[in-house]
């Protein structure tokens, strides 16, 4: 898939360039027990590019994971759009920091941030840093975070459909991921990266 | 904006204040100077050593390398107490016509008009405050200003004084603890409410709107407090450098709000260091507003260390031309059950900067807490600049946590809307301003909230020429 950048382990100074009227999709998809460090820089460089960053993030045991991106609007009229989610299990630590820069000439750009992490166990740790730099007053930009644990209320409701606690929380952690793998635009992809969260989430759940 | 010499300089609007005071430090920061403070003041022991140990914190500390340019400021360039006298500064005819403009527009009694005007160095409001003093004393509430709070509750002061905010906390911190004069000192007694939201003006016996204001309140068991700071009508200052620091004690079931307006005059650098402690159902709030200075750097705290206590944080900010406001909050949960709130809304015009800064931290040992950010930014036009960092560190799976920010301009369809309607593009950008603002304005008691809308009325007419 010429449109799709799947990212699978991060490095230093990682950054992709995106020119005009481009349209392309990052997925950052990290679901290995490394400890990962690294940034991924999108620069838009062009107009009217539409740039979709995604990224599914499973860390368990002591495994630590630190992420920046950085979406740098140089262009007029381009659209930028992250979603990043990740699911901590047993002492996992996530760092996340992100920044959005609209520069001066960067007029009519829209760029959006969505951080949403999942908190399974009482050791897991998560720190999230949104950041926002805007030089250009024409635009419209929205950051968005949250942190916490799977809802009480959902696990309940599908336990009184029969489902056990194990079924119920791997169900709603995979439908967690389910939201951003939604996004891609290649359906076979999509099938291919669900199974091996899948696969990941059973192998988690049962130990 | 040079700051060659503080006290002399011009005010950008031609404005001199003449050199007429009881008594002044030399220029600058050394041993002796503070010395000199503690023992103008005749300070206890332990406060003349508290404010030497500062010193030497201070200098050992460097200045942040994030926030705003504070590269500029010349410690040395700087007299760190003035006793000021009691005489009049200036007189009313001398005052430039645009302050008298600003004062007029925004509609400020006349009185209040020379005091913050320097015509007047005190309020007239002697009748007022001892009036206010008897109430409060009937109930045992202790309002007075810092020093005088030393020097009648020593035991008092000891207990709390830099327990909260101690001076190695940050260098603007030290500074203040080294070189400290003025501010308020107030003491809530258990299950006492003070119906009067109580106003730093209100003081006579102290010049309030110190360089290094610092000020203590400790609100006893299920007590309640709400003090109100500063003002919306521009305070013209010459001291290019102002370092609060601000300690609230909330016991338990105890409630504090605390309202800050800070319109200084934009050669001040205004570096604040405020923050709440919050035990068991307490509940601390700061409303806080920032519209002048040319550099804030301010993110009011609350610690919440009991069960069930609640903090809340309401921020403004504005930036015009040469402004930078790098303001914020932060809310840090130690305790289960706790909750916070952190709303801020900027707005930057002219090539201002607006920066929102804050911290969300929730320990293990906070279970089920929850908090909830949300930052609105305004640009008004291309040459200004908004920013957003928030921090969120969550070490507790059982939380709920949210943040949220948006950045945008002014609509056009709203604007062409108003315009349609027959209102011209200043008042209907100033009437976009005002909602915007609104949900933090009406939190504000009714003279400030009106005063506001006026500011930012004329402000916006500025703005567009």
């Amino acid at each position: 898939m010429k449109n799709v950048v799947i990212v699978d382990h991060l490095i230093k100074n990682q950054e992709f360039i995106v020119k005009n009227s481009e349209n392309k999709t990052f997925l950052i998809f990290l679901t290995d027990l490394k400890n990962q460090q690294g940034d991924l820089k999108i620069s838009i460089k062009g107009k009217k590019a539409n740039v979709q960053i995604l990224g599914i993030i499973i860390g368990s045991g002591d495994q630590q994971i630190k992420l920046y991106t950085f979406q740098d609007h140089k262009a007029p009229e381009s659209t930028s759009d992250l979603f990043i989610k990740s699911v901590l299990f047993d002492k996992s630590r996530f760092h996340y920091e992100g920044l959005i820069k609209i520069e001066k000439g960067a007029q009519k750009s829209n760029a959006y941030q969505k951080n949403q992490n999942l908190l399974l166990s009482d050791k897991a740790w998560a720190e999230s840093k949104p950041y926002l730099e805007i030089l250009a007053n024409d635009v419209r930009c929205t950051h968005g975070a949250t942190i916490g644990q799977i809802d009480r209320e959902q696990l309940y409701y599908l336990s009184t459909r029969g489902l056990t606690e194990k079924e119920a929380s791997k169900l709603l952690i995979t439908g967690f991921c389910q939201d951003i793998l939604d996004r891609l635009p290649d359906e076979k992809l999509k099938a291919s990266l669900m199974k091996k969260i899948e696969t990941k989430i059973n192998l988690l759940l049962s130990n | 904006m040079p700051q060659s010499n503080p006290i002399n300089t011009s005010y950008p609007l031609g404005f001199h204040e003449p050199e007429k005071y009881f008594f002044k430090s030399e220029k600058g920061l050394s041993e002796k100077v503070i010395e000199n403070i503690s023992w103008h003041k005749k300070e206890p022991e332990w406060m003349r050593k508290f404010r030497l140990d500062a010193l030497k914190i201070f200098y050992s500390k460097t200045l942040p390398t994030w926030g705003g340019e504070l590269g500029k400021i010349n410690f040395n360039n700087i007299y760190y107490y003035i006793k000021p006298t009691n005489k009049k500064a200036v007189s009313w005819e001398t005052l430039p016509e645009e302050i008298k403009r600003t004062y007029d527009r925004i509609g400020i009694p006349e009185a209040e008009k020379k005091y913050l005007g320097g015509v007047s160095a005190q309020y007239e409001s002697e009748v007022v405050y001892k009036s206010i003093q008897k109430t409060l004393g009937k109930k045992g509430v202790i309002f007075l200003d810092m020093d005088s709070g030393l020097r009648e509750y020593p035991e008092l002061v000891k207990q709390y004084f830099g327990t909260l905010i101690p001076p190695h906390d940050n260098k603007f911190a030290a500074l203040n603890s080294a070189a400290w004069s003025g501010g308020s000192f107030i003491y809530v007694p258990k299950g006492v409410r003070v119906e009067l939201p109580l106003q730093a003006y209100f003081r006579i016996n102290a010049a309030n709107m110190g360089q290094f204001e610092r000020t203590l309140i400790i609100a006893d068991e299920g007590s309640f407090v709400h003090y109100v700071e500063g003002c919306t009508a521009p305070i013209y200052s010459t001291d290019s450098l102002h370092s609060a620091v601000v300690e609230i004690f909330v016991k338990k079931g105890a409630r504090v709000r605390y309202t800050t307006i800070q319109n200084w005059s934009t050669n001040v650098y205004n570096l604040v260091t405020k923050r709440m402690r919050v035990e068991e159902d307490g509940v601390g709030e700061w409303i806080d507003g920032n519209l002048g200075s040319k550099l804030t750097m301010k993110y009011p705290s609350v610690y919440l260390m009991g069960k069930g206590a609640r903090g809340e944080i309401l921020s403004i900010a504005y930036a015009g031309p040469g402004q930078h406001q790098d303001a914020g909050g932060k809310a840090i949960h130690f305790a289960p059950y706790t909750t916070s709130k952190i709303t801020s809304k900027s707005v930057s015009v002219g090539g201002g900067r607006t920066s929102y800064r804050g911290l969300l931290q929730v320990f293990q040992s906070a279970k089920g807490s929850k908090s909830k950010v949300v930052c609105d930014a305004l640009l008004i036009d291309d040459a200004s600049r908004s920013d957003t960092y928030p921090t969120m560190d969550i070490k507790q799976n059982n939380t709920q946590i949210e943040h949220e920010a948006t950045v945008s301009k002014i609509g056009d369809e709203q604007l062409f809307y108003l315009m349609s309607r027959g209102l011209s593009k200043a008042d209907a950008e100033a009437m976009i301003v005002n909602g915007f603002i609104e949900p933090i304005v009406k939190e504000l008691p009714l003279e400030y909230a009106v005063e506001l809308n006026r500011l930012i009325q004329l402000e916006m007419e500025g703005s567009v020429g």
